[in-house]
């Protein structure tokens, strides 16, 4: 394990970044309904994965297939389904994305580099959350 | 003698591995080349009533041996029963092979009773042979029994022949497959690996426990293949090893399906973590220029000293980068810039998530990439950033 993985951390963070802001620019300011709530949730969980497997990009057959699962999901997205399939994640073959279709060396190797990046990005979100939430304090 | 000719019948030749050890052990060498082919029935066959002229020859001392050992008949009855064997024999015998006398003693019981039914004629607990069925697995659980000094290996390698001409077997084949892939998956790869290794051997078996604990797959057991699998299993145990040094804490745990285990539970956590993150920044405010400004600190800060060409200017680099980003923020406008086509695929991903797809996206995609990328397009950015219409 790349300990720290920088480059990884840092595409991370400017990719997931990205996405927050798109996501946050729409926002609406306090009242919101829990509807909006868990859509902003499900948005920000979208991009978090979004993020790793982009910045991964294609090296990596998890990140494959959660990219192939985002394509699907923008197009399904163009009937507002907003259906729930969540990012696919299920138990290992299956907790790793894309991971039926492997053999069990290969998903190994991909759960690996998986756990790296989820690790990465749970990071990024707490430094997020943390300087967001401390700005927030000291603007208050 | 009637006994010898009863057992001739039943096809299963008399051999007491500890009994006879020595006119037995000519035979080993004669077994191991046939062993180690897959399909030599006849030859099994063959040397089966070579064994059994053989045993013509020492029947006086063979017989009261034969008569003499309690476990004969339930050996034999093992040997015929792969599949509930091998299970028992897995789950109950200690990791690697311990001592065979007690697996032995063990088994026997258990397996016997699988076996009868299997064979569809109940034998008696005792030298009775199974009737017609049980021939050719006497026979040919015989021929691997019958050189004393065999390995495991060697009789999982005629078992596996034999196996061939066994139809009673077919219904265990399930069975074992089911075994084996348990034993993967579970933590009895010792056995696995110690059975493979066996299966390789091309020495006489040891005490029969070793032979039944691991069946070979039906029609497996090649050299071949039981190398590649064990390969294929070791490069496995790699992985497992690789994937134990990222997952805290999996030091202490030993074992697939333990370690299995660990890493599901941990990436599962990990994912909740993200959820859970995802659900408190969603619901905080938008605070993102002092987000963003931080965060690239963050990272800069945190960078070794890589691919900067001027360490000197980085700093401001970054700064003005910051101011850009912040200017963007608040303005919806961004003509003046032209966004590179640095990161246009990604950003049309990353669009995909967001409600709404505001244009400046992919610019700050390409800008933040460019200041990831730190010095790659260094001058590109630089130049795009003269460009802009906030400037340091």
């Amino acid at each position: 394990m790349k300990n720290p993985n920088y480059p990884l951390k840092k595409r991370l963070a400017s990719r997931f970044l990205k996405a927050l802001e798109k996501i946050k620019y729409n926002m609406s300011p306090s009242p919101v309904s829990i509807e909006e709530k868990r859509r902003r949730h499900r948005a920000v969980r979208g991009a978090a994965y979004a993020s790793m497997a982009s910045s991964v990009g294609p090296r990596r057959a998890w990140s494959r297939a959660l990219l192939r699962k985002m394509r699907e999901r923008k197009r399904a997205r163009r009937n507002p389904r907003n259906a729930d399939t969540r990012f696919g994640l299920n138990q290992l073959c299956d907790v790793v994305p894309g991971g039926e279709a492997m053999d069990s060396r290969s998903l190994l190797n991909e759960t690996a580099h998986y756990i790296e990046c989820l690790v990465a990005q749970v990071q990024i979100m707490r430094e997020i959350l943390h300087s967001s939430s401390s700005s927030s304090s000291t603007t208050l | 003698m009637d006994k010898q000719h009863y057992l001739m019948n039943a096809g299963i030749p008399l051999q007491i591995e500890a009994s006879m050890p020595i006119p037995w052990s000519s035979d080993q060498s004669f077994f191991n080349p046939n062993s180690s082919v897959d399909h030599h029935f006849d030859s099994d066959a063959f040397a089966l009533r070579h064994l059994i002229g053989k045993l013509d020859r020492s029947s006086p001392a063979a017989l009261p041996s034969l008569a003499a050992d309690p476990g004969f008949a339930e050996r034999a009855a093992k040997f015929s029963c792969f599949g509930s064997r091998s299970f028992n024999g897995r789950t109950s015998s200690p990791p690697g092979s311990a001592t065979p006398g007690q697996s032995m003693v063990a088994l026997p019981r258990v397996a016997s009773s699988p076996s009868l039914k299997l064979n569809g004629s109940p034998p008696p607990r005792n030298r009775k042979l199974p009737g017609s069925g049980a021939n050719s697995n006497e026979e040919s659980s015989v021929s691997e029994q019958i050189p004393s000094g065999e390995t495991g290996s060697n009789s999982r390698k005629r078992k596996s022949a034999s196996r061939g001409k066994n139809k009673d077997h077919r219904s265990n084949s399930p069975k074992e497959d089911e075994n084996l892939k348990r034993s993967k998956q579970t933590e009895n790869c010792e056995n696995e690996q110690e059975c493979n290794e066996n299966k390789t051997n091309q020495k006489p078996p040891e005490p029969p426990k070793d032979y039944i604990h691991v069946r070979a797959r039906r029609g497996q057991a090649t050299d071949s293949h039981s190398l590649a699998e064990r390969v294929r299993r070791e490069k496995i145990s790699e992985r497992m090893k690789l994937l134990q040094d990222l997952v805290p804490g999996c030091n202490k745990v030993t074992g697939k399906a333990l370690m299995l285990d660990e890493i599901i539970n941990y990436v599962q956590s990990l994912q909740r973590q993200v959820e859970f993150l995802s659900m408190k920044l969603a619901s905080v405010n938008p605070d993102m220029e002092n987000l963003l400004s931080k965060d690239m600190y963050q990272q800069s800060t945190s960078l070794p000293q890589q691919m900067y060409p001027l360490d000197s200017s980085s700093p401001a680099y970054y700064h003005h980068h910051q101011n850009v980003q912040q200017q963007q923020l608040h303005s919806t406008n961004i003509s003046s810039v032209d966004p590179l086509p640095l990161d246009a695929s990604l950003g049309i991903q990353i669009d995909g998530f967001a409600q709404n797809l505001p244009q400046f996206p992919a610019f700050t995609e390409d800008d933040l990439h460019s200041i990831v990328q730190m010095g790659f397009i260094h001058n590109t950015v630089q130049n795009q950033t003269s460009n802009m219409k906030v400037e340091l």
